[in-house]
């Protein structure tokens, strides 16, 4: 019957508790910056072209790129944020027993979320913009000018519409508007769902506030919860 | 104590990453608005320097040019020729008009073609057909014109009225 020796037998490690939701979405949130655009749209065959992501856009106008400043910054903004977000979301899913790894799985772990709600947000308004205010704008002021009936369709979101705008009884010019998500798009999602598992699976790192007072500590350190310096 | 600065050093960044832009796009720009948030003056010129070389010298007579037309097996025959005056390729996907005679209506011609690819600023030769019996007008003239261009993918559609002599 084969004994083990105590003396010469080691003694099990435990791993250090990791938030693997957590460490996945921080690593993802590193590249989804780079990965391009998550919506495109196009009017014609190249007469307009748009592609967007919270970190980036382009639009041109028959090849003519045209950019604004602020928005060109606010994207770079978004783009330090996310991969700031992904290093201190991957440093608080490796230390998610530390006094610090809460805080840092919460400083990143939605950012992803709220910019895929942005956006969508900001298609879902343009649309209805485009669809049902500028037409009425445009076509008053042309209305002073000779008249021109101007009937917008664009897609919400995903799709394809055709856009007509009618110049008096004779000319009628219509466009094809064709508006997709791209295949980035649904990283994202799975970034964002990544990072609200990541957030709520961290509350098991976490000892209740009530269990934190003094006579528990020693019963904290057993758990292995480092407290924060004083 | 580390606890609390932490947070408030997470919420210091997340806010200087929010404002941040703002001041560094303005401060870019010398404070100007306009010049922060709308596309550059020089994007904006070569812009307006692509749209208006799109129609270069415009529409004229020698646009088109319809010869003379020839009449056999009870069908009319105009050969066009096309010049395009845009700096951008074309397709003509229909042109069609009715040819009328001492007022009275003799024949409608259309496209023998399905559509016509014009390259920018090239020329073209394509035949308008139609049904016509009887002897050759005297005095034609073409109304009801319709013609339909597509550029990129976008459609223009044209209905003139009256025309001039065939």
């Amino acid at each position: 019957m084969e004994t083990t020796n105590p003396k010469t037998s080691r003694p099990k490690r435990r791993l250090a508790p990791v938030n693997w939701f957590g460490l996945v979405a921080g690593a993802l949130m590193l590249m989804l910056p780079f990965l391009g655009p998550w919506w495109r749209a196009t009017v014609g065959t190249g007469a307009m072209e748009v592609a967007l992501s919270p970190f980036d856009y382009s639009i041109s106008l028959l090849g003519q790129p045209i950019s604004s400043t602020l928005v060109g910054y606010f994207l770079l903004a978004a783009k330090l944020s996310v991969i700031i977000g992904g290093v201190l979301m991957i440093a608080g899913s490796v230390g998610a027993k530390r006094w610090w790894g809460r805080q840092l799985v919460r400083f990143g772990a939605m950012k992803v979320f709220w910019m895929l709600i942005g956006l969508i947000l900001l298609l879902v308004l343009g649309a209805l913009f485009l669809n049902s205010i500028l037409p009425g704008m445009l076509s008053g002021m042309a209305g002073e000018a000779g008249g021109a009936a101007m009937q917008i369709n664009v897609p919400y979101i995903s799709g394809s519409a055709m856009s007509t705008i009618q110049i008096g009884a004779t000319a009628t010019i219509t466009a094809p508007i064709t508006a997709s998500l791209t295949s980035v798009f649904w990283i994202a999602v799975v970034v964002a769902a990544l990072g609200v598992a990541a957030r709520i699976y961290h509350r098991r790192f976490v000892k209740p506030k009530k269990l934190m007072v003094k006579p528990a500590e020693d019963e904290a350190e057993d758990e292995g919860i480092e407290a924060p310096p004083t | 104590m580390g606890e609390r600065a932490l947070g408030w050093g997470l919420k210091l960044l997340g806010i200087a990453l929010f404002v941040g832009p703002f001041i560094a796009a303005f401060a870019v720009h010398n404070w100007d608005l306009q010049a922060t948030v709308m596309p550059s003056q020089e994007e904006m010129d070569e812009l307006k320097e692509t749209l208006s070389g799109l129609f270069g010298e415009g529409f004229s007579e020698d646009t088109f040019i319809l010869e003379n037309p020839t009449y056999s097996g009870g069908k009319i025959r105009i050969p066009v020729r096309f010049t395009s005056p845009l700096d951008l390729p074309i397709k003509i996907t229909d042109l069609s008009f009715a040819i009328s005679d001492q007022g009275v209506e003799v024949a409608q011609v259309e496209m023998e073609e399905t559509e016509v690819e014009i390259p920018a600023n090239g020329t073209v030769d394509f035949t308008l057909i139609g049904p016509y019996t009887g002897t050759p007008p005297t005095d034609p003239q073409f109304t009801d014109m319709n013609i339909t261009f597509e550029a990129y993918g976008v459609t223009l559609q044209m209905q003139v009225g009256q025309g001039g002599e065939v």
